[in-house]
């Protein structure tokens, strides 16, 4: 398996969990703000699934990612930058889909506030990982 | 009670997360370090095959001093080069492809024979010796 091939296998499987991270945030904060929408619990499933799905996906962006850096884990200058942005919506994505597999579709409302707090926060450092991985693999 | 399980549910996401890390952490520590001591045991200094060093010290003072300084130190438009921590194909992806907004692809200009070279002399370059 060449360098090439992993790039495009991580370039592949990045853009899948990111897709389905900020699609579950859209509808998860369209269930939360409109309480009294008659399709609310529709949109609560879908960004139920989509976090899930992201999760599991991002398994898959985490080790291709890992085997086109010869399993280092940060490394040095903008790698190192990707990698601190990786890790730590990783590690919040990972809760993240736990918590939400495990409470289910509605959580209370206190709860999927702190929740979509935390959502938020893991979008932004996804988006971080994006932008810094985009400069990585050039054009 | 649903606070209940919500607060369970909490510390297994923590738990997860953790777990998950410290396999990473120790999956990667087992396979770099192998892979470091093959790296090693390739890259000792007897082992060294000076005219492949040689010709990645000419590529590199002919493609790369100009940003990254003529002793790999960095200079104005580039970082420093010693002590790298990114693995072969990383490199050789870096500088065949190039950064986007920050430095160009060499892919075209240099072969996969080339650029192997360059990446042993960049392996030279260490801050301690």
């Amino acid at each position: 398996m060449t360098t090439l091939f992993w790039s495009q296998v991580h370039g592949a499987t990045t853009h899948f969990p990111i897709a389905f991270l900020f699609g579950g945030a859209f509808f998860d904060v369209i269930g939360f703000f409109r309480p009294n929408a008659p399709r609310r619990v529709d949109y609560l499933s879908a960004g139920f699934y989509l976090i899930l799905l992201a999760g599991i996906g991002s398994f898959a962006a985490v080790i291709s990612g890992l085997i086109l850096n010869g399993w280092r884990l940060l490394g040095t200058g903008l790698l190192l930058q990707h990698h601190r942005f990786v890790w730590s919506a990783f590690a919040l994505i990972v809760g993240l889909t736990t918590w939400r597999a495990a409470v289910g579709r509605e959580p209370s409302r206190p709860s999927f506030t702190a929740y979509l707090v935390v959502l938020t926060i893991a979008c932004a450092l996804v988006g971080g990982a994006g932008w810094s991985g985009g400069k990585l693999v050039g054009r | 009670m649903k606070r209940l399980s919500e607060v369970r549910a909490l510390f297994l996401a923590l738990a997860i997360s953790c777990a998950t890390f410290l396999v990473l952490a120790e999956v990667s520590r087992a396979l770099t370090r192998n892979g470091n001591q093959a790296s090693a045991k390739n890259r000792s200094l007897a082992n060294l095959d000076i005219a492949e060093v040689r010709q990645g010290q000419s590529l590199f003072l002919a493609n790369c001093a100009n940003c990254h300084g003529y002793n790999g130190r960095g200079a104005d438009y580039g970082p420093t080069l010693h002590d790298l921590h990114a693995g072969d194909p990383l490199l050789r992806l870096v500088i065949s492809r190039g950064i986007k907004k920050e430095m160009p692809a060499f892919g075209t200009k240099m072969s996969d024979r080339q650029t192997a070279s360059l990446i042993v002399y960049l392996r030279t370059l260490k801050s301690k010796p």
